[in-house]
């Protein structure tokens, strides 16, 4: 047990801040265009998938 | 998906601004960030978890997309310092001033609908209904409030991507571009702030 939190320890120290925070802005903007836009018609082939019928 | 794209475009823009000018690819502090999450877990149910958008009865959504797209408008007013976060902010108001005249839904004429599925099945769609589990509804051009605000223009045939998008749409795509770009340029004080 020691030996795994000593390796997420090791792990977690490791991580670039800056690598992780733009990590999550890629995260939270991708959420905010498909939120404010309009996804079905323009976001994928959703819109051609349901008039086809699947 | 092509709202998407525009992200991956950015970055990638954005990824060989901060190469060519020999820096790192900035990280911003985004206010509220916590807001937008919130404001995307009612569309997601709504409209992308297959389970759930189809019990979800129709009569709840307008007040799901507006109730969401208010949240965002807090989010993109509270960060609107940020480079692009005007055009996000423009491009959310244009389709939430639109979805909100048209009964909480983004309205699509007949014939964009026709030049989209122009094969699709008879009762695949009818005016006055939702069109399948989007946002949009089918409502005559001449019933639409604001039809210059729909969901109105198509790719060209030749394009092979056969969806309809709005102008907010393209102000919030050209909006997530520019963000993304900015974030290999000079230090923006504001940014790093988070201001």
């Amino acid at each position: 047990m020691e030996n795994y939190k000593n390796d997420l320890i090791n792990i977690l120290t490791k991580i670039d801040r800056r690598k992780v925070q733009i990590a999550l802005l890629i995260f939270i903007l991708s959420m905010f265009v498909l939120s404010a836009g309009a996804p079905g018609a323009f976001g994928d082939h959703a819109i051609m998938k349901i008039l086809a019928g699947f | 998906m092509i709202l998407l794209l525009a992200i991956f475009a950015g970055l990638i823009a954005g990824i060989i601004r901060a190469l060519v000018n020999r820096r790192k690819l900035a990280a911003p502090n985004l206010r509220f960030i916590w807001i937008v999450p919130l404001a995307f877990l009612p569309q997601l149910f709504a409209f992308q978890i297959p389970a759930t958008r189809a019990s979800i009865p129709d009569q709840w959504i307008p007040a799901a997309l507006i109730g969401s797209q208010l949240f965002l408008l807090i989010f993109t007013a509270a960060n609107m310092r940020q480079p692009g976060f005007w055009l996000l902010g423009a491009g959310l108001l244009l389709n939430l001033v639109v979805i909100t005249l048209n009964g909480g839904w983004m309205p699509i004429s007949p014939e964009t609908v026709k030049r989209l599925a122009p094969n699709a099945p008879s009762g695949a769609w009818e005016i006055g209904k939702r069109l399948g589990f989007t946002k949009d509804k089918v409502i005559q051009s001449s019933d639409t409030h604001l039809w210059l605000l729909s969901d109105r223009f198509v790719f060209p045939d030749w394009f092979n991507y056969h969806i309809a998008f709005s102008i907010g749409d393209v102000l919030i795509a050209l909006g997530a571009i520019w963000f993304f770009w900015s974030l290999g340029g000079p230090s923006n004080p504001d940014q790093i702030r988070g201001a």
